[in-house]
């Protein structure tokens, strides 16, 4: 879900980068400097979970973890996860410089706004709902890049339902993978480091 | 403010669980390459895991943007059509999703008109045997050229297809140790800047 340099139209990508400016801003004034450790680990399984990578028709997509991210962070998940982009984008050509700021809105938003809907949830006393809540918010946040992608790329291409589809059905096993993923992450947390899960 | 590192442990292990899962293999960066040989260009497209792309429209335009081709790949990723006149191209692959990538290309050794291939197959044999030389009067310097062209072509091809493969290299362990090594640092950096303004806020 890297879109490439050279795809969209410059005021997207300035857009883009103006948003993502916005949110990394909030995102390190609220982190803590105890919490700067964790966030810098989930920058890194972030930026490594972009490798684990499933072929699926024409394309082949990867894990993005962003909803592990997202839960986990709140709003520091843009500051990680635009560390993370960038050293992709640096070390492994992944996306490019000028689509820096549009990709990481198109990651760390779901990943900020499954925080908001499913940390209480995942807080909560039932273990069941918590691991229910965990696996939402894994296939959420990257169903909600998908769309993302999708509707940034509907701007300069001028179609949308054809795209979408295709990037839907393309990252649906990697929507349940991370879903279940989170899910084990969050009742793993849950038993071993609870007041982690404190987060937005 | 105390830094647990029970804490930090913890979560720690979500990375180590990525690695367990950790496959040389990477997707997601697409690459396009192309080279001239005998009048047509040659040209594949891979996702950086090498996984082919299939079926996705590929154009040509010349430096300033006019669009002189378009073609598909095939099964394979790859690609061909006729050299075009244009002596620099761009070749831009259009993979779905968003993914993009550009070869610049520019073909130089064309071969000078009015030489056909047949009439340069006669001396090309002899070439590799230095005894048996033709006569240096019959071959005039146009056909040196368009020999030497061939008989570079022939020996740059293994060369050339090794560099292109090595290009699209998957991200060595090395690399990605690297990148993590650089967040580490950078929020090191980060937490240093943060405690720094906690003391100085505490101590007012």
């Amino acid at each position: 879900m890297h879109i490439s340099e050279g795809v969209l139209a410059m005021p997207l990508l300035v857009a883009g980068v103006a948003a993502a400016a916005a949110g990394v801003a909030a995102g390190m004034k609220r982190m803590d400097a105890e919490s700067v450790p964790k966030v810098a680990v989930l920058s890194s399984v972030f930026f490594v979970a972009s490798l684990v990578h499933v072929p699926v028709g024409p394309a082949s997509v990867h894990l993005v973890l962003n909803g592990l991210v997202g839960l986990l962070l709140g709003w520091s998940a843009f500051p990680a996860i635009f560390v993370a982009l960038s050293l992709q984008a640096l070390l492994f050509q992944y996306g490019g410089w000028t689509t820096l700021g549009i990709n990481t809105v198109n990651m760390a938003l779901p990943a900020m706004l499954s925080c908001y809907l499913f940390q209480r949830a995942v807080r909560g006393r039932g273990r069941r709902l918590s691991a229910l809540a965990g696996f939402g918010a894994g296939f959420l946040s990257v169903a909600l890049s998908g769309l993302l992608v999708a509707l940034t790329l509907a701007a300069s291409e001028k179609a949308f339902l054809t795209p979408a589809k295709v990037i839907f059905l393309a990252h649906l096993p990697i929507m349940v993978i991370e879903g279940i993923m989170t899910s084990l992450c969050i009742l793993f947390l849950r038993k071993v480091k609870p007041e982690m899960l404190e987060v937005c | 403010m105390v830094l647990r590192p029970s804490r930090v442990f913890a979560s720690l292990l979500p990375v180590l669980f990525l690695f367990m899962g950790y496959s040389p293999a990477t997707a997601h960066s697409v690459k396009v390459f192309a080279f001239e040989e005998g009048g047509r260009v040659y040209g594949e497209g891979y996702f950086a895991d090498g996984t082919r792309v299939r079926e996705s429209k590929v154009e040509v335009f010349d430096r300033e943007g006019r669009k002189l081709l378009e073609t598909r790949t095939d099964e394979n990723g790859a690609f061909a059509f006729p050299a075009p006149g244009e002596r620099n191209v761009v070749v831009v692959l259009n993979a779905s999703m968003g993914h993009r990538a550009e070869f610049a290309l520019s073909l130089d050794a064309v071969k000078p008109a009015g030489i056909d291939d047949r009439e340069i197959e006669g001396p090309a044999a002899n070439s590799g045997a230095p005894g048996e030389a033709a006569p240096v009067a019959v071959i005039s310097e146009e056909r040196i050229r368009a020999l030497m062209n061939e008989v570079l072509d022939d020996r740059m091809k293994p060369l050339v297809k090794a560099v292109l493969a090595a290009k699209r290299d998957n991200p060595s362990f090395v690399i990605i140790i690297g990148g993590i090594g650089y967040i580490v640092g950078l929020f090191g950096v980060v937490l240093f800047w943060k405690v720094q303004r906690e003391k100085r806020n505490h101590d007012r």
